[in-house]
């Protein structure tokens, strides 16, 4: 019963793992902090796979999955200031320098990405609800049912946050951009759809 | 069409999401109309970038090897089963049973009642709690240097009440490297101390133990001499406590990180 399992799971999931850690790495902006979220998305679903409806979207389940767990992860490390290592003596600047320092702060999560810095710069100014819906479109090559799927927003509103995402990362590639928070204020209009 | 309709359309048609009678439309006003075809490239270049960007994000070649064995980890955990297999399993169950039963009036004799982990797990509990029983220190490792060594990144636990002396690499032959950190309790006796390892899930076996379900995690609790030990997996990690602190007192540690 465990190894038809564990097979029907693989069977599914396995062929997305490389769409995952796309996105996972260009939310995150690193390797290793991608990888360990890659690596909790697959456990996470495989302990809930029981739930998984056979025959839906097995991409959509996997990175919705995965998008929590980027969520929790931000979520528990900003909740715990205090209490950030096995150690609380702990330098706060030693601790900024570690190699999973990116998942300790949102603002400082998109450093250490070498593959196109401007495109990571650009990116990491984005809102998450501009920057899931690109990085699904882009990274994962997802339709625009998927994605809607995915983020639990009708269509229409990922097609008009992708088109404010471009916008935005055009303007900031061209160095056109105002303040960081005009993304964040073209979401918040847009959610008041 | 005129550059009002077209203009809305450039991002659909960059997605593919336009059916061919709109896809032709609009190709044929792009090539007649200098402005969209401007607005078309600019999106086109920046789609290309999006492509290379995918393409050389570098995915590291053992992700899965990674991933098979976290779920190793996994593998010998209770797992929940859908509805509609129960019946299934019952019955599957009572035809198992008697062979079952035969199976483990035997194996008891030969092996301990209960494994937390696969047989074909790469490192021992009970040989990580020996070398904490016989004082033997690996080569002491700056906490910042410890991932390079590693070969992975730790997660940490919060252990606010515990101060850390060292931290280390423990190695065995072909065993995954283990982080270990050596802690004393906060204005106790220095004889109150509590070792840590840590490892990728699926890395630490346990070959018997009390299991035990403690603040949502499965915990394998037990102890060599007079040390007492509890081994459990969290956020893709293996964690083992190794400690002269009661059992009680570990549970209530594990219950707080």
């Amino acid at each position: 019963m465990f190894n038809s399992r564990r097979k029907q799971f693989e069977t599914l999931t396995w062929p997305l793992s490389g769409d995952l850690f796309r996105f996972a790495y260009w939310r995150l902006g690193n390797r290793q902090d991608a990888e360990d979220v890659v690596q909790e998305t697959f456990l996470k679903a495989y302990r809930s796979f029981h739930t998984f409806e056979r025959g839906t979207n097995a991409r959509a389940w996997m990175t919705r999955i995965m998008i929590n767990v980027i969520k929790d992860t931000f979520k528990r490390r900003s909740q715990q200031p205090e209490v950030l290592a096995l150690d609380d003596h702990i330098d706060e600047i030693e601790f900024a320098q570690s190699s999973s320092a990116a998942l300790q702060n949102p603002e400082t999560q998109l450093t250490q990405n070498e593959v196109d810095p401007q495109l990571l710069e650009a990116l990491k100014r984005l809102p998450s609800a501009l920057l899931h819906p690109l990085l699904l479109r882009e990274f994962e090559d997802m339709t625009y049912n998927d994605i809607a799927a995915v983020l639990d927003v009708p269509v229409g509103t990922v097609m008009s946050r992708l088109f404010r995402a471009r916008q935005l990362v055009r303007r900031l590639l061209s160095g056109r951009s105002g303040s960081p928070d005009d993304a964040a204020t073209e979401v918040a209009n847009d959610d008041l759809h | 069409m005129i550059c009002t309709d077209v203009r809305p359309l450039l991002e659909l048609l960059a997605d593919e999401a336009l059916d061919t009678k709109e896809t032709a439309l609009i190709v044929d006003h792009l090539k007649s109309c200098a402005q969209c075809q401007s607005q078309w490239s600019q999106l086109e270049e920046l789609k290309e970038r999006f492509r290379r960007a995918s393409k050389a994000t570098p995915v590291p070649e053992d992700l899965l090897r990674k991933i098979g064995r976290a779920l190793d980890g996994e593998g010998t955990k209770r797992s929940p089963t859908s509805p509609l297999s129960r019946p299934l399993l019952a019955f599957a169950g009572a035809a198992a049973a008697l062979a079952i039963i035969g199976f483990f009036t035997i194996a008891a004799w030969l092996q301990p009642p209960w494994s937390v982990r696969r047989s074909t797990a790469l490192a021992s509990a009970s040989a990580l709690v020996d070398a904490v029983a016989a004082n033997r220190s690996e080569p002491l490792v700056e906490r910042a240097a410890l991932p390079l060594q590693l070969g992975y990144n730790l997660v940490y636990l919060a252990l606010p009440d515990w101060k850390l002396e060292h931290s280390a690499v423990h190695r065995t032959d072909s065993v995954t490297a283990i982080a270990r950190f050596d802690f004393v309790k906060k204005g106790a006796a220095q004889s109150e101390h509590l070792v840590c390892y840590q490892a990728p899930a699926g890395t630490i076996h346990a070959a018997d133990g009390q299991k035990k379900l403690i603040a949502g995690k499965q915990v394998l609790l037990g102890s060599r001499g007079n040390l007492h030990y509890a081994l459990w997996s969290q956020q893709g990690r293996d964690y083992l406590f190794v400690s002269p602190l009661s059992s009680g007192s570990l549970e209530q540690l594990i219950e707080r990180v």
